[in-house]
Parts: C-alpha cells; sequence; structure tokens
C-alpha cells in the first residue's frame, strides 16, 4: 500500500491558494488535482479516481454546500471543506450535509495534512478501515469494544464508550455536538448540549492526563468534539 | 287563546324553568315567613311582605320569572292574607289595588334589572376587548420587526373573533404567499381575491366568499394606512349561517376599526418602511463585511500558508536566520489577520449590536481555545493556566466568550515585557464564574482603568510606545455583555501591573443534569 500516493482534488478558484496547496500537498506525498471552479470540480470528481476533495466554500459559479450535496449523491469520498472564521453556524452545516471536517483560513499546512491524512485513513479505496484507533495513550479497538489506557483496560459507563466510540470512528476528524447528542442520547435530546458537555468531562477525567488541558478529547469551540492524534504510523499513505 | 300560544309557552316555561323554580320557591317561603309573623305579632298588612320575592326575583332572573312570581303572590295573598281567608276572592277594593301593584312592581323592577344586566354584560364585554385592543398596542408599540407586528395584530383577531385568521403580508414574495395559502388551507378562490387586493387588481368583497360550501365561508378584509394596503385577511367563519356571519362581520370590523386607529397611532406604516430600509442597510454590510473579509483574506491565507510550508522545509529548518525570516512573515500576517477580525467585528457590533448564540459552555474549553489559538505569539512570555478541574458550566456564546478572552491574552502580552509572567485564571466565587488574566505589564491609571473600554481609546502614556488600534477591549467588552457576562479591569497603579476580570452569573448546576441523564 505504501508506494500509492493518495490523489486530492483541490476545488479552489484563487491560484495562490492551489499552487500552495499542491505544494504543501506534493511535499507531503499526495497526488494534487486542481480545479478552479465549481462546474469544474464536479466533473473532475466524476471522472477521476480521487481519494480527498478539498473544497473551498466561497466559488465563483456555485454553491460550496451545492457541490457537497451533489458529491454526496453518488460519493462518500472524504470532502474538508475551506471556511472562514465566525462562521460556526455555516460549518455546522456543512458538516450535516456530509463534509468530513473543515479548516479555518488562513491555516498552516501541517494542520491541513493532519485533518487530509484523518479524513483519508477512514476511505482508502477497497481498504476497510482499520477496527483499532490510538489516540495518544488511548487504545479503542472498535470490533472487541475494548479501551485500554497505557495497556490498561479502562471501565466506562455505556454513554461514554458510545461517545468514544462514535469519536473514534471519525479519529482525527470533527463531530459536531449534534451528531454526538443524537448518537449517544437519541432524537429527543438533541438540545441538551449540556448532557454532552458534562460526559465530555467526565471522560477527560477517565482518559486526559491534565483534564483541563485536553490532548485526547479536543473541543471544536462552537462545533463540536474531535478525537485527537489518531497514530498516523498506521496510515497506509505513509 | 291561539293555538301557537301553548307552545310558545312551554318553550318559555322549559328555558326558565330553573329561575320560575326558584321564584316560586321564594314566594313559597316569604309565605311561610309573613304566616308565622301574622300569627306572632298580629300584623295588618302583611301582604306587602311579597313585594320582596318579586323585587328578588326581577333583578337576578328577569322578568319572566317575576311576572309569574308576582301572579304567585297575588294568588297566595288573596288565599291567606285578604279576607275571606281560605278563598282567593277578595272583597275589598283597596287590597285588589295592592294586588295590582304587585304585579306593577314585578314588571318594572324586572325590566330595570334586566336592562341593567344588559348593561352591565356589554360593559364587561366592551372592557376585555379594549383590555385586548390594549394589550395588542402595547405589544405593538415596543415595534419589533415587520413580521412580528403582523403576528401580533394576527394573534389578536383570532382571539378577539375566535375564528381561523390568515393574514398575507404587502411587500411579501408571492411564493411565499402561495406557501402560507396552502398551510392554513385556504380555498383557491379565496386566496385569488386575496392576492388580487394586494396587487391592487381587486376590490374588498362586500359580502362573504364562499370557498368549499361544506367547509364554512370567509370574509377577507385589508388592513390598511393612508390608503396603502399593508395586508390582505381572511377570517374562515364556521359553517355560515346568515344572522351569525353577519354578525361575526359586524365584530369584525369593529375590531378592525379599533385596531387601526392603534395602528394610525404607533405608525405602522412608518415602522415597515423603516425595517425595510433597515434590513436593506444590513443586507449591504453584510455583503460589503463578506466581500472585504473574503478580498483581505484570500491573500493573507496565500501568504500564511507558504510561510507555514517554508518553515517546515528543511532547507529553512536548517537554517536560524531563515527560520526566524520565515516566522517573522507568517507572525506578522497573522496579527494582520487579527486586526482584520477587529475591523470586521467592530463594523458589526456598531452596526447591528451583537446576536449572541447562547449555549452550554465549559470555560476551560474556551480558555484552551483562546490560548491554543495564539501559543505561536505567546512564546514571548512565561504563561500559566490555573483552573480548577470542576468549573460550572456558563450560559455564553462560546465563539464570542473566546474572542474577548482572546483580545484580553493579546493585550496582556503587548503591554507587558517580554519574559515577564501571564497567568490566565478561573474559578467560581460567589455565584459568578470568574476568569481573570493578571500580567506585570504597563498597569493602569486611574484614568485609564476608567477609560480602557471606550471605542479607539488609547492611553497617551503608552500611545508612541506600542502600536494598536484602540478597538480590543471596546469589542471584547461588547462580545462579554452579549452573553451576559461582566468585564473590569484592576491594577496597583502604572507599571504594577493588571488584571482583568470577566465574570458569569452561574445557573444552579443541579438543574442542568437531571440523575441518570448522563449515564446509565
Amino acid at each position: 500500500m505504501s508506494e500509492i500516493r493518495p490523489s486530492v482534488l483541490v476545488i479552489d478558484d484563487e491560484r495562490a491558494i492551489r499552487r500552495f496547496l499542491r505544494t504543501g500537498l506534493e511535499m507531503n506525498s499526495f497526488n494534487v488535482l486542481e480545479a478552479e471552479n465549481g462546474a469544474a470540480g464536479l466533473r473532475e470528481a466524476t471522472l477521476r479516481n480521487v481519494d480527498l476533495i478539498i473544497l473551498d466554500l466561497a466559488l465563483p459559479d456555485m454553491d460550496g454546500a451545492e457541490i457537497l450535496e451533489r458529491v454526496r449523491s453518488w460519493s462518500t469520498v472524504p470532502i474538508i471543506v475551506l471556511s472562514v472564521r465566525s462562521k460556526e453556524a455555516e460549518k455546522v452545516r456543512l458538516l450535516e450535509l456530509g463534509a468530513d471536517d473543515y479548516i479555518t483560513k488562513p491555516f498552516g499546512i501541517a494542520e491541513l495534512i493532519a485533518r487530509c491524512r484523518a479524513a483519508i485513513r477512514r476511505h482508502i479505496r477497497g481498504v476497510p478501515p482499520s477496527p483499532v484507533i490510538h489516540a495518544g495513550p488511548l487504545t479503542i479497538d472498535l470490533s472487541a469494544r475494548r479501551i485500554t489506557l497505557d495497556g490498561e483496560i479502562l471501565q466506562l459507563s455505556v454513554k461514554e464508550y458510545r461517545l468514544l466510540q462514535v469519536l473514534a470512528q471519525h479519529a482525527g476528524n470533527v463531530v459536531t455536538q449534534q451528531h454526538l447528542l443524537q448518537e449517544v442520547w437519541g432524537q429527543t435530546h438533541l438540545n441538551n448540549a449540556h448532557y454532552l458537555r458534562i460526559l465530555i468531562r467526565k471522560l477527560r477525567h477517565k482518559v486526559e492526563t491534565v483534564p483541563t488541558r485536553p490532548q485526547i478529547l479536543v473541543t471544536e469551540l462552537g462545533v463540536g468534539y474531535r478525537l485527537a492524534n489518531p497514530s498516523l504510523k498506521k496510515a497506509p499513505a505513509d | 287563546m291561539p293555538e301557537w300560544l301553548p307552545a310558545v309557552l312551554a318553550r318559555l316555561l322549559k328555558s326558565q324553568l330553573r329561575p320560575v323554580l326558584y321564584g316560586l320557591t321564594l314566594v313559597l317561603a316569604a309565605t311561610v315567613v309573613m304566616l308565622v309573623l301574622g300569627e306572632l305579632f298580629a300584623l295588618d298588612h302583611v301582604g306587602i311582605g311579597y313585594v320582596i320575592p318579586v323585587m328578588i326575583a326581577a333583578t337576578r332572573w328577569g322578568i319572566f320569572p317575576a311576572i309569574l312570581s308576582a301572579i304567585a303572590c297575588v294568588g297566595a295573598s288573596a288565599f291567606f292574607f285578604y279576607p275571606p281567608i281560605y278563598s282567593f276572592r277578595v272583597s275589598s277594593p283597596q287590597e285588589v289595588m295592592d294586588l295590582v301593584m304587585f304585579v306593577v312592581v314585578a314588571i318594572v323592577t324586572g325590566k330595570l334589572a334586566t336592562s341593567l344586566r344588559e348593561h352591565l354584560d356589554a360593559g364587561r364585554r366592551r372592557e376585555e376587548e379594549i383590555k385586548a385592543l390594549y394589550a395588542m398596542s402595547k405589544r405593538l408599540a415596543a415595534i419589533p420587526t415587520e413580521s412580528e407586528i403582523y403576528a401580533v395584530i394576527q394573534e389578536h383577531l383570532s382571539t378577539t373573533t375566535g375564528c381561523h385568521v390568515s393574514l398575507f403580508e404587502a411587500g411579501v414574495e408571492f411564493s411565499r404567499l402561495q406557501e402560507l395559502a396552502r398551510k392554513d388551507r385556504i380555498p383557491a378562490d379565496v386566496s385569488a381575491a386575496m392576492f388580487a387586493i394586494l396587487e391592487g387588481r381587486g376590490e374588498v368583497p362586500a359580502g362573504l366568499v364562499n370557498g368549499d360550501p361544506n367547509d364554512g365561508s370567509w370574509i377577507i378584509r385589508t388592513l390598511s394606512q393612508r390608503r396603502s394596503v399593508l395586508g390582505v385577511v381572511g377570517i374562515k367563519l364556521p359553517r355560515a349561517q346568515g344572522t351569525n356571519a353577519e354578525l361575526m362581520r359586524q365584530r369584525i370590523d369593529e375590531t378592525f376599526a379599533e385596531a387601526a386607529a392603534t395602528l394610525e397611532r404607533i405608525d405602522v406604516a412608518n415602522a415597515i418602511n423603516e425595517a425595510k430600509l433597515r434590513s436593506q442597510a444590513d443586507q449591504l454590510r453584510d455583503a460589503l463585511i463578506g466581500s472585504v473579509s473574503h478580498e483581505l483574506r484570500t491573500p493573507l491565507a496565500s501568504i500564511i500558508g507558504p510561510a507555514s510550508i517554508l518553515i517546515e522545509a528543511p532547507a529553512v529548518a536548517q537554517d536560524s536566520r531563515l527560520l526566524a525570516m520565515a516566522c517573522l512573515v507568517r507572525d506578522e500576517a497573522e496579527r494582520l489577520n487579527g486586526d482584520i477580525q477587529n475591523l470586521l467585528d467592530a463594523s458589526r457590533i456598531s452596526s447591528s449590536g451583537v446576536r449572541p448564540q447562547l449555549a452550554w459552555t465549559d470555560a476551560a474549553d474556551v480558555i484552551n481555545a483562546a490560548f491554543d489559538r495564539r501559543r505561536a505569539r505567546l512564546a514571548s512570555h512565561r504563561l500559566d493556566i490555573e483552573m480548577g478541574n470542576d468549573l460550572p458550566l456558563i450560559h455564553a456564546d462560546p465563539i464570542l466568550v473566546e474572542q474577548a478572552l482572546g483580545q484580553i491574552i493579546d493585550n496582556a502580552v503587548k503591554y507587558s515585557p517580554p519574559d515577564s509572567r501571564i497567568v490566565i485564571s478561573a474559578r467560581e466565587q460567589d455565584g459568578r464564574l470568574i476568569i481573570d488574566v493578571t500580567d506585570e505589564g504597563m498597569g493602569l491609571s486611574d484614568e485609564e482603568r476608567e477609560r480602557m473600554c471606550e471605542r479607539f481609546y488609547r492611553s497617551p502614556r503608552l500611545e508612541a510606545q506600542i502600536r494598536g488600534s484602540g478597538l480590543g477591549l471596546w469589542i471584547a467588552k461588547a462580545f462579554i455583555a452579549a452573553s451576559g457576562g461582566r468585564l473590569e479591569a484592576e491594577s496597583e497603579g502604572p507599571d504594577r501591573g493588571t488584571r482583568v476580570v470577566i465574570s458569569f452569573p452561574v445557573a444552579d448546576q443541579s438543574l442542568l443534569m437531571p440523575a441518570g441523564a448522563a449515564d446509565e
């Protein structure tokens, strides 16, 4: 697997951004395809076999959300959205429409590469995602339903396990608060964000070295949570 | 005796049976009392006492029970009290006059009482209506947005008429009105008439408009002021019956006349025009901010991104001077990005106010986000975060609080010497959650402390040494206030450090988590 370079389709109308992304991605062993507007992006996405799409929301010809929906109607290819700050509601909407993650402009290349690898890890063509997820000292074995911290088995309540399970299924990428509430408590508790805050806090006490400075269960303010530091050593892309 | 009389009487009796029975019972009671009194005290003219039950019946139950009671009284007094006793025959003309008196008293008081009661009822109804109108005008006076004005009118109409009311606003897109018509299940001909009026093509129909004859008919009226139509109202009458509908229309028109007066007073037409202008200005501003945001940030993203690649490139990383250059490019571009954000925030606050998205928020998340976002810039100072493991949740806008806290941290870094200590701490104290940022920097004079949150205020003492826009703390204060918190600063004086405190009220945490909700 290691010789296959995943190909990334960059849909952005700014030439400078496309150049920067091409350089950064190629330096990190990705193949890059470019499209300068929504229509071209959709065409490329259909014709080529791409492993990841990086989609700028502000395109001249089409709304980012529309492109997202059109791609999602036939493909599960990971999509990372480039957005601007202080539009948390929009980020949440796009994540709910099927984006795998977002990154706020301006951003550094390291941050983007980490998001890309996390998203791609679950979607490598023809390879089922690994049932074992590592996040720092935490190991989540989804098939055995076993959580270990530094090798020791961790006792979790039903809801704590469920929360960790949902985050692990998206390891490295953000999961919206609404999605977590629905998965852990069900449809009727979508407005009870404080349940989530308190459960996250309990879980942090069990898994984080310093619960008030979390390194594993990271908050994305106004959007949701992210299981950070998925072990990239096991990603086939490397 | 005409043939219909028994039937009419029977109906009358049926509806009045209970009051009549009450009246007769009163007469019976009066008879017993007067018989006893007559025996005990040997009174003459006891019969006059029968005026009492007749009056009571007249005032309480109306004219018909009163007359029947009067007749019963006549019978009873003739039988028991006027000679010959125990016979209905009455001998003296004086006594016949007494009996006639009873009937007259009954009719007169009955009529008086009935009209009094009707007046009272009408007054009470009117009072209710005026109360409702007053409540409506009070709500309207607080003029909210255009659509809220219509909502208030619509709600008032439906409560006063008790019917289903549909209101089409002027100036709303046709497709949205069509959707509303579908949702309210307005028959096609009714909605067509309403659209025609809105578009100035049709007249207001004088009578009823029959949609589906099985489903009641509709009255259409316009809500207008100074000859401009503000909206068209369709009111669905329950199952049309001639007189009923006529009465209903009269009441609706009365309500409308009152509403029109109220509307005139508070000048809805102007309010609506202003609201329209305001929303256009809002749209323009949003478009402008959006485009500034995009136009300035795209090149910034093309600077910061490549700089981040350079910083990680082996060739640069090996040469400390090149690395410093690349870091300088990145940091300055990020600072510029922050300045642009400040300008956008400032224009947002002054033009439309801040609209917070309140949510249950963990202060630790906010502090960590504010810290992480500027980790690179904080490298020059020794930074400590002190917070307890169990801070209470606050109900605030996490994004706004994070931005405000970020401003405060930036200021602490800016106004204190390199390598000095900055402490961010969070705790609960006296029912409030307190987050404070303490530095060992320039401190504040009394005047500076008072004016530091003013827009564009820069201290003359520091203006020349340290650049800035004078917006940061003003934005921070506005954001904290929008989230329901307070921002204060204290300092022991110039060059003796500053402590900026933001605080939020803390809700009763036990209410947040019903037992077993988090876990089972």
